[in-house]
């Protein structure tokens, strides 16, 4: 029992470990809720643009010492209007206007890190992250994005759920739809910039699109899906790190696979899951129904 | 009511000027207001507040409006007059632009020329006083929403849909209980919408239609891919919504529900080609114009049978009588 006990708190006992969880945690957290959104509305693509469009952002940043968030939250705004205003043509879908932004941008990112000095070891920071360099700086900015994100929700989030299911509905009632489309564009930048440091902008994806799709399968209603969605990042977040840490393997992959890990059995499972849900709430009906 | 709570964020409002009424001066080549529409008279009087129609002042206005995409005209000269209580169904061939027309009256499509008016106002500044059916194909039928989430859908107008704490009161629910229970809904409440059939749900919109509680309804095919049950409710609530005073139109390719169930026809094919009532409009001669030759009609005992014959590339549907 005591061993258990070592086995979990021994790599609690380092303050960079203590800082790669809270940040996992964090980071997975925001991701997972905006990422709902991403799979709800079929948008994995762009989201997967986005994290990769931001890494020119990085490298300027990085070059001009300015803060790296920041960098890169700009280059993801730019991106996002980029690819609305490519779309907005009539011979270009929006999947073709994203696919050539964001390969344009990656590759812009990849040539400014090219010019740095130490640019092999740069470029495998930023594309595959590094949650164990965490400072304390940037978990305040993290904990400042995360509060913007849930106020943001708490503000707009029934009129995305509708503008996600109906947008004509959606503007017919007066909803202002083009505030919401990139509102909502502007937190997935927002997720990836406090995601990307801890898995890194190749598979920042993963954060955002894994574990809400292994509660859609689960859930029916979105707040329902917010909620599964964030115990299974939080969860993939925790065994990546462990694994990480006693397996000497690398902790944004490692929290990746364990999301990946977590869908798989749930994918099958879930059918199952759901009938049981679904007699239950028979029987409780049922019940209900005698007693009224 | 409060429906026009949310309408003022509009991103475009760029029409123009919010006008009491249709004030054509001089700009619009399409001169004063035809008053061939069934009462339709001059517009006059504040525009209605809170929605409810209001005398004799039109519902909706249009005015010479032109609508195009890129190169193609999907709309021309419309020029159109609808008094409260109406009950129009819109036909015309595939492409007519009978669901464009529905959109550019709600705002959701911006004219390239001419003047929409929605209660005497531009449509951004009162669609929340319209409710929209749009076609089935427009809507995510697998998003996770049970019915009764949906229906309480038709309540942002009331409850607001941003803001902080965001709660529907007790009138609220009553409108949703009443609109589940007049569509037979009620023990599907709790349901996830992708669990229902296509005419199922067509009544889950139907139901958020009336708890919307507004003065106008566009539905746009609102009779594709519905069961016999559904179709009887629907036409029945609409007739319902027209007593009440209220206007419903209706973009429809069934040629038979037009002539015997609406009051009240446009054909349509890009412009207006006849407008009024079915027994005018259901003319071999007017209805071979506009099908261009899609349509067979026979005539014998006093009985008109229409055929469409639609182009190979789409689904045929023949309708006869």
């Amino acid at each position: 029992m005591q061993e258990m006990i070592d086995l979990i708190s021994e790599p609690l006992s380092y303050e960079f470990m203590r800082r790669a969880f809270l940040a996992a945690i964090l980071a997975g957290g925001v991701a997972s809720l905006i990422g709902t959104f991403v799979v709800l509305r079929g948008m994995a693509f762009m989201g997967d643009a986005l994290s990769h469009a931001v890494l020119p952002g990085i490298a300027v940043a990085h070059l001009t010492r300015h803060s790296i968030y920041a960098g890169a939250f700009l280059a993801g705004l730019i991106t996002t209007m980029g690819i609305g205003y490519l779309s907005r043509h009539r011979r270009l879908s929006e999947d073709t206007a994203i696919g050539i932004f964001f390969t344009g941008m990656f590759a812009l990112g990849i040539v400014i890190i090219s010019t740095m000095q130490s640019y092999s070891i740069d470029l495998v920071h930023f594309l595959f992250g590094n949650v164990l360099a965490v400072t304390s700086d940037d978990l305040w900015l993290m904990s400042g994005a995360a509060f913007l994100i849930l106020l943001a929700f708490a503000l707009f989030g029934r009129a995305w759920v509708i503008y996600s299911f109906d947008p004509a509905f959606a503007e017919t009632s007066g909803l202002p739809v083009g505030l919401l489309h990139y509102g909502l564009m502007i937190l997935i930048s927002l997720a990836i910039v406090v995601a990307m440091q801890t898995v890194g902008v190749v598979m920042v994806l993963a954060m955002l699109v894994t574990p809400p799709a292994t509660a859609r399968l689960l859930a029916g209603r979105v707040p329902a899906i917010m909620v599964l969605s964030f115990i299974f990042s939080t969860l993939a977040a925790v065994l990546g790190l462990y694994s990480s840490y006693y397996m000497n393997i690398a902790s944004g992959a490692a929290i990746v696979l364990w999301a990946t890990i977590i869908f798989m059995p749930v994918f099958i499972f879930a059918p199952k899951v759901k009938l049981f849900v679904q007699q239950y709430h028979q029987l409780r009906q049922r019940c209900a129904g005698k007693v009224g | 009511m409060e429906t026009g709570k949310t309408g003022k964020i509009g991103k475009s409002g760029k029409i123009d000027k919010p006008t009491k009424g249709l004030s054509p001066g001089g700009t619009h080549p399409g001169g004063s207001l035809p008053g061939g529409a069934p009462q339709g008279g001059a517009p006059q009087g504040g525009a209605p507040q809170g929605g409810a129609p209001q005398g004799g002042a039109p519902v909706i206005e249009l005015l010479g409006v032109t609508v195009r995409f890129g190169h193609r005209t999907a709309l021309e000269n419309i020029t159109l007059s609808i008094p409260a209580g109406s009950q129009i169904a819109i036909i015309g061939p595939n492409g007519a632009g009978k669901s464009t027309l529905l959109r550019t009256m709600l705002g959701l499509i911006r004219p390239a020329a001419g003047v929409v008016r929605l209660f005497g106002l531009p449509p951004v500044k009162r669609r929340s006083a319209a409710a929209f059916i749009p076609q089935r194909e427009t809507v995510d039928w697998s998003f996770p929403v049970t019915v009764r989430d949906v229906v309480m859908m038709g309540r942002i107008g009331h409850i607001g849909a941003i803001g902080l704490w965001l709660h529907p009161g007790p009138a609220d629910r009553e409108a949703v209980r009443r609109a589940l229970d007049r569509l037979g809904l009620t023990p599907y409440a709790g349901r996830a919408i992708s669990e229902l059939s296509g005419g199922w749900q067509q009544r889950v919109f139907l139901a958020r239609t009336l708890a919307q509680e507004a003065p106008l309804l566009l539905l746009d095919e609102p009779f594709n891919e519905i069961d016999a049950g559904t179709r009887q409710l629907l036409l029945e609530l609409l007739d319902s919504f027209v007593a009440e005073g209220r206007s419903v139109l209706v973009a429809t390719h069934d040629l038979e529900l037009a002539r015997e169930r609406f009051r009240r026809v446009l054909l349509l094919n890009k412009k207006i080609l006849a407008d009024g009532r079915p027994e005018e409009i259901f003319q071999p001669k007017l209805l071979q114009e506009a099908f261009s030759g899609q349509v067979v009609t026979l005539e014998s005992a006093g009985k008109t049978a229409i055929f469409v014959n639609k182009p190979p590339t789409s689904v045929g549907k023949h309708v006869e009588k």
